[in-house]
């Protein structure tokens, strides 16, 4: 059980580096051809067995998936404050891995609903990378706006951090100079921080 | 000792022999500074307690000290002229845990300046002493330290600075002394030992030399002597006009004050020359060091006269060579150490002295050490103090005479300019505690800083070194991770060193983080993982130069490490790796010495 566990993380970090692009990457290949290579049901538990067994492909799929789920969470903004099980946007492999994580703290329950809530965050930075759609990526950064707060409460970012952040964000969704100003402003008091513009 | 002279605190002690107003018995000394006024109090033999006190001494928190006296005794000048030596005992609270009794050890100084603030007794007093570390660590291992001041420290009195006998005297005529403190429980009969580096080496060189005509009633196992100047002439064409030239001109001054006829120094030095002598007398070691830096002997001599020519006058070398080391053999087993980097006392006259000592078929341990003096010095405690408890076990020494190792050559930087103190891989102990993870990543072993500390320029510039490594991550059943830490340019920090020796760097350096691949045991899979922006790594320390050399220099902090890019699992790094909290722990460490 203990190696098939191993095996099976190293198969899902595997075949998800294989996915990323990177050169050089030895294929690891498993004997065992998905049985739902197309439609991923994000709500089903899998074993880890399954897990290992699955093929990079199938593993890479359920990231995509996942990182969708993301993208469409983005429209309910404020962070879960409960967990009943995997959410959508938290792939089966993710999934191990923080339970694996929140395991080794004293609540390892308050301790995983913050990290899935950090990695909805996460995935929602990383899906503004990923599209290029005007509404899509506004309705994102809507989103990640919101969840700076959390992050700076929650001590995974600092302040300067989330501060670049935000500048960066919001001068993709105004076009006036004006507008920017204040809406920075704004956000930077939600993160106690000062924003000021020297007059040109 | 034919040519007997008498010295200041000789005479007032001669004068208190004709008119004595107690009878030799411990007497307690008087509080405050009236302690290093002479008294008149008849003594007979060299090592007479004339007296002490209880002593207030500052050796840090902790340290493992259970009582301190001050002690006033009788010596004798390297002429054999009596006179009176001030010094510190200090009783471990630590218990001896070797066999026998608890052995005493004479901890002979190095240069600590001719004011009598520089007293070591004072200094210790003060918690100022720049060479506390080493005496802890020696009180650390159970053993009674007595820290002689050496000639010269009473009032009105000036110090016969490298006047070897003389020294030598002082550092044994305090185990004796010691012995006669009522209730201090140190024993006359316990084994004993000599530990010096510097001026210190010298004294304990000279310890070996002469201690079995000297003091052979004392149970002395043996000397360590360090950073040892043996070869006055050549030494003291090394400091001149160099980074150590301070030293030569305190020479120069304390061997006057021994030899005032054959060193005349009112009649060879300049008007520039009496009002450096003037100002050096008030001042100690890490101003002079600084004031008078890269200066030649012939600024401060009449007619410009270099030491080249003052050597020929036959008086002054004459003086001068007496304070050779190697004339004789050791009477006990030596420990030499030296750094092939000293700027200050050049190790190949220190190779020199052991061959002298392997010729007349003594014990010589001789352990090379690839760092510069001031390192060293504080380096070298660990392996000396080994090497006293193996002396007091009973053991026999490893003897480097039957060593076929080369010699070790100086690779000090060259004097004459800005004082920089070179970290020539200097291995970099460092640990990073992952904040979500919560789990330690150490560094590889191989970690390394090198690095130019100009201590002139106050800068500090080098490059740090992490090679790959690999290490487990708890993110699942402890997945074998190979990691990288890239440093980002170059490591850039000021560096300060006060007047009272405590060292100041402040900098940072910048690295990025790469997880390179992931699996477990043999079975790894790359997995090319990145943090987009390098991390900067605060280097801030404060905290006494002995530390530099003890590897106590520790930079501690917090980092903050940025988004990753790994691929489709970007966002899961980022959420279990990436972020602020990263504490770092970077312990600085002088390479390892070498035993021939």
């Amino acid at each position: 059980m203990f190696k098939t566990a191993i095996v099976t993380g190293v198969i899902a970090i595997g075949g998800l580096a294989y996915y990323s692009g990177f050169d050089g990457i030895q294929v690891l290949k498993t004997s065992v051809e998905p049985q739902h290579s197309q439609a991923i049901s994000q709500s089903v538990e899998y074993t880890r067995e399954e897990l290992a067994a699955m093929t990079p492909n199938l593993l890479i799929q359920m990231q995509k998936d996942a990182l969708n789920s993301a993208k469409e969470a983005a429209t309910s903004v404020g962070e879960l404050n409960r967990i009943e099980g995997r959410p959508d946007f938290v792939s089966p492999a993710e999934w191990m891995m923080l339970q694996a994580v929140a395991d080794q703290k004293t609540d390892p329950q308050a301790e995983l609903l913050r990290l899935v809530n950090l990695l909805r965050f996460n995935k929602q930075l990383e899906a503004l990378d990923r599209t290029s759609d005007a509404e899509e990526r506004k309705v994102l950064i809507e989103a990640v706006l919101a969840q700076l707060p959390k992050r700076i409460e929650n001590q995974e970012m600092s302040v300067e951090k989330a501060q670049s952040i935000q500048l960066k964000l919001i001068s993709q969704i105004y076009s006036d100079d004006r507008d920017i100003r204040d809406r920075a402003a704004e956000e930077a008091r939600r993160i106690g921080a000062e924003f000021s513009i020297k007059a040109s | 000792m034919s040519d007997f002279k008498l010295k200041a605190g000789a005479l007032a002690l001669s004068a208190a022999l004709l008119t004595p107003v107690a009878a030799h018995a411990a007497v307690e000394g008087p509080s405050g500074m009236d302690f290093y006024d002479i008294p008149s109090i008849n003594t007979n033999q060299n090592g007479d307690l004339i007296w002490y006190r209880d002593a207030s001494v500052n050796l840090g928190a902790g340290a493992p000290l259970a009582k301190a006296y001050n002690v006033m005794y009788r010596s004798t000048d390297s002429l054999g002229a009596e006179n009176a030596v001030t010094g510190t005992v200090l009783i471990s609270s630590n218990e001896w845990s070797g066999a026998g009794e608890r052995p005493t050890l004479s901890y002979a100084v190095g240069t600590h300046g001719l004011d009598q603030s520089c007293a070591p007794s004072l200094q210790l007093q003060a918690g100022s002493d720049y060479e506390i570390r080493n005496i802890r660590a020696a009180l650390e291992k159970g053993y009674a330290v007595l820290v002689t001041d050496y000639q010269g420290y009473t009032t009105g009195a000036t110090p016969t600075y490298l006047a070897g006998e003389s020294q030598a005297h002082a550092a044994l005529d305090i185990f004796r002394a010691a012995s006669q403190i009522p209730r201090a429980g140190i024993d006359a009969e316990a084994p004993a030992a000599v530990w010096g580096f510097s001026q210190g080496g010298q004294t304990a060189a000279w310890v070996g030399q002469i201690a079995d005509d000297y003091a052979p009633e004392l149970d002395l196992v043996g000397v360590a002597s360090g950073g040892t100047p043996a070869d006055f002439p050549v030494v003291a064409d090394y400091l001149n006009g160099s980074t150590g030239a301070s030293f030569l001109l305190g020479g120069i001054i304390g061997l006057a004050e021994q030899y005032p006829d054959d060193i005349p120094v009112d009649q060879l030095a300049s008007a520039n020359g009496k009002a450096a002598i003037a100002d050096y007398k008030n001042k100690c070691t890490f101003e002079f060091l600084f004031d008078y830096m890269n200066e030649s002997l012939s600024s401060y001599t009449v007619g410009n006269k270099d030491l080249d020519e003052l050597l020929m006058v036959p008086s002054i070398g004459q003086r001068i060579n007496e304070q050779n080391l190697g004339g004789e053999g050791a009477d006990v087993p030596v420990l030499l150490y030296h750094g092939t980097a000293d700027e200050f006392i050049p190790i190949e006259q220190s190779v020199e002295l052991k061959k002298d000592y392997c010729r007349r078929f003594d014990k010589v341990t001789y352990d090379v050490y690839p760092s510069e003096h001031i390192v060293t010095l504080f380096q070298a405690a660990p392996t000396v103090l080994t090497w006293l408890d193996e002396r007091f076990a009973g053991q026999n020494p490893r003897n480097s005479c039957y060593s076929f190792a080369a010699d070790p050559v100086s690779n000090a930087n060259p004097g004459g300019g800005d004082f920089i103190v070179t970290l020539d891989e200097w291995n970099l102990d460092a640990e990073i505690l992952l904040n979500t993870l919560n789990q330690t990543v150490e560094l590889p072993e191989d970690t390394s800083i090198t690095a130019d500390a100009n201590i002139t320029d106050e800068s500090l510039v080098g490059d740090l070194y992490v090679p790959d490594f690999e290490t487990e991550l708890n993110i699942l059943v402890n997945l074998d991770v190979a990691l990288s830490v890239e440093p980002v340019g170059q490591i850039e920090a000021t560096n300060s060193l006060s007047r009272d020796g405590i060292l100041a760097i402040n900098g940072s350096t910048q690295a990025n983080v790469l997880i390179n691949a992931a699996g477990f045991g043999w079975l790894k899979l790359p997995f090319n993982c990145k943090t987009i922006e390098p991390a900067n790594f605060n280097l801030a320390w404060e905290g006494p130069i002995a530390e530099f050399g003890a590897g106590g220099i520790v930079f501690e902090g917090e980092t903050e490490f940025s988004e990753l890019e790994c691929g489709w699992m970007t966002a899961l790094f980022n959420s279990l790796v990436a972020g602020p909290g990263q504490e770092y722990s970077f312990r600085l460490v002088p390479p390892a010495p070498e035993r021939l």
